[in-house]
């Protein structure tokens, strides 16, 4: 909570302090217009009572109009995309975890096996090539020279979701894949591991019950990263397959200097972030019994 | 105790003492073993040699118009390798162009960050109390954020805001994006030079420096960090690779490098529009860019792996 409430002091102050407004950028426009729409948005009020107005609206979340696009307001524009953009984050996050746990596990179990290698390129691919690259390419192959999905439209189909989603996932399951691969191998050299196979109970419920379970814990811990990871990637995964997000409404707003849209959606990303951060660490102490918060 | 002829070092007795290798002698020679560390850096190095050298083997420049050759085909052995784009523009030199805009962008980028980074860090560990705590906490609120948010947030601002640092222009569209990229970057070698910090204050020769009569910011600066470079130095390359990525996802959603200047990320943004009439402007510039960031990733593993004395 006051991480939240720090971060609106520096967004809302950052944004202020700068001169040049969102009415001066076209040239003209007479300077008496400029200061009429400035005193309508209520910009040249002291900056504290323009923060603590905006502050007490955010309370009951009113963020206020939108300065571009006349006629909406920022909850409006936040109601309208959000569900887009939650839908391939939230997509793109069971992908890679579960995508990255598969190939993990199969790494560490077949080490330098086939599987083991191919994981590795994937997530060699995944860490070293950023988005902006692979989503291109993807377009390239599946849109443009097998024509199998489409380049970039945006509707109720199953298959406009495909190479975003592939892509916005792309770097977490390279990431996951890693840390469990290792997690996974260090797993299965503990003592309790050990213990387990001496008793009997079968490779099979050694590697599910047992190893997996100490295994899993920093994949666990990386959750709450792993959604910073996936909202920075769809601010640029909703450029590249124009997809009517708030990550493209970000951009646009931060380019036209929509102050208050500027700070609904930084706002909004950043209770995503701590959200999560929370929700993974609850998890965490639900699951490890070594993780005790007083 | 009954092998006489061992000394307690456990050497045996009456030879001479061995010459000790230097630590960074031992991590050179571990770096060395590893292969693939090792082509990365002369890959990484014909690139930057290409890209800077490079361009003057051509008899004209990367803005230069080839009205005899628009869209000419990839010819290895022609005078446009590459083939030219459809103004007539040499392709391959256009992205060895947008490589020295990037390439200078991370190496000058992640060299400032470090400086920033072990001044702050040094600072906030030896100092500590409520001054460490402060620094700290503002440091964890801007790492918990997406690092574009941040990156896109600093460089719009100061682009607008007509600041000037004496007689550097801060919102000049290159030097508010070098700024930006710089801090995103320096957070997270913060936090690992100031944990080096808090373990160097309470160390003898601190406390000598103190007796001395040193001030904490002479000790700061000439004790703290320069024995906290070294910690921060391994993810150098790192640094770089996250300073080219920001540079380039910036420039590709066109809050980035200006116009008369192209980047790698300018580049693919230009050539993703056109990636139904000629892959070449998508493939050339981000084949170069996912060349280097490889490059740049087995060489980030290959130093941890040799000089990272908590990964050992």
């Amino acid at each position: 909570m006051p991480t939240l409430f720090v971060l609106c002091v520096i967004t809302f102050f950052m944004m202020r302090v700068a001169p040049g407004g969102p009415f001066s950028g076209n040239r003209r426009v007479s300077p008496e217009f400029v200061k009429l729409m400035e005193d309508a948005y209520h910009l040249n009020d002291p900056l504290w009572q323009q923060f603590w107005t905006w502050f007490v609206g955010a309370l009951h979340f009113d963020f206020g109009p939108s300065l571009k696009l006349r006629d909406y307001n920022v909850s409006e524009l936040i109601a309208i995309g959000l569900p887009t953009s939650l839908e391939v984050g939230a997509w793109a996050m069971l992908l890679s975890t579960l995508v990255g746990l598969a190939l993990g596990i199969a790494g560490a179990l077949r080490r330098n096996g086939p599987i083991d290698y191919s994981a590795g390129a994937i997530a060699m691919v995944g860490v070293a090539v950023p988005i902006f690259v692979i989503g291109p390419l993807l377009q390239i192959v599946f849109g443009l020279q097998l024509g199998w999905l489409p380049v970039a439209r945006w509707d109720d189909t199953w298959q406009c979701r495909v190479l975003p989603v592939l892509t916005l996932s792309l770097p977490n399951i390279a990431y996951v894949s890693r840390l469990m691969r290792s997690s996974m191998i260090e797993a299965a050299r503990t003592n309790y591991v050990r213990t387990a196979r001496a008793k009997g109970i079968g490779e099979r419920r050694t590697i599910l019950k047992h190893a997996l379970r100490g295994a899993i814990m920093p994949v666990v811990a990386y959750l709450g990263p792993a959604t910073a990871v996936t909202i920075a990637g769809s601010v640029v995964v909703e450029n590249v397959f124009s997809i009517p997000g708030i990550g493209r409404y970000f951009v646009e707003a931060v380019t036209n200097r929509d102050y208050p849209l500027i700070m609904g959606v930084t706002l909004l990303y950043g209770t995503i972030v701590i959200g999560a951060n929370l929700v993974t660490d609850i998890v965490r102490g639900l699951l490890d019994p070594k993780v005790n918060y007083e | 105790m009954s092998d006489l002829t061992v000394a307690p070092n456990g050497l045996p007795i009456g030879e001479p003492m061995p010459v000790g290798e230097s630590p960074f002698k031992a991590s050179a020679r571990r770096f060395a073993r590893n292969h693939l560390a090792v082509v990365s850096c002369i890959v990484l190095g014909f690139i930057v040699l290409a890209c800077y050298f490079g361009p003057f083997l051509f008899p004209f420049s990367s803005e230069d118009a080839d009205f005899e050759n628009i869209s000419a085909p990839v010819n290895l052995f022609s005078l446009h390798p590459f083939g030219t784009d459809d103004l007539g523009r040499d392709l391959l030199l256009r992205t060895l162009d947008g490589g020295q805009v990037s390439l200078a962008l991370g190496f000058f980028g992640a060299l400032t960050s470090v400086m920033i980074s072990v001044i702050y860090g040094a600072t906030a560990g030896y100092v500590g109390g409520w001054l460490d705590d402060i620094m700290m906490r503002w440091v964890d609120i801007l790492l918990s954020l997406p690092f574009i948010l941040l990156a896109i947030l600093i460089k719009v601002v100061l682009q607008d805001s007509g600041l000037h640092l004496g007689p550097i222009p801060l919102d000049s569209p290159n030097i508010s994006l070098f700024i930006a990229v710089v801090f995103t970057l320096w957070l997270t070698p913060a936090v690992i030079a100031r944990g080096q910090a808090v373990s160097l204050r309470s160390r003898e020769f601190v406390e000598a420096a103190r007796a001395q009569g040193m001030s904490a910011w002479q000790i700061i600066t000439q004790h703290i960090a320069p024995n906290s470079v070294n910690v921060v130095i391994v993810y150098s390359s790192l640094l770089v690779l996250e300073a080219i990525v920001t540079e380039s996802i910036l420039s590709y959603l066109g809050i980035g490098v200006a116009p008369p200047f192209a980047s790698w990320g300018s580049l693919i943004d230009e050539g993703a529009a056109r990636i139904e009439t000629d892959m070449r402007l998508l493939l050339l510039p981000g084949g170069f860019l996912a060349a280097v960031l490889f490059c740049l990733n087995y060489i980030t593993d290959g130093l941890r792996d040799a000089f990272d004395p908590n990964e050992r």
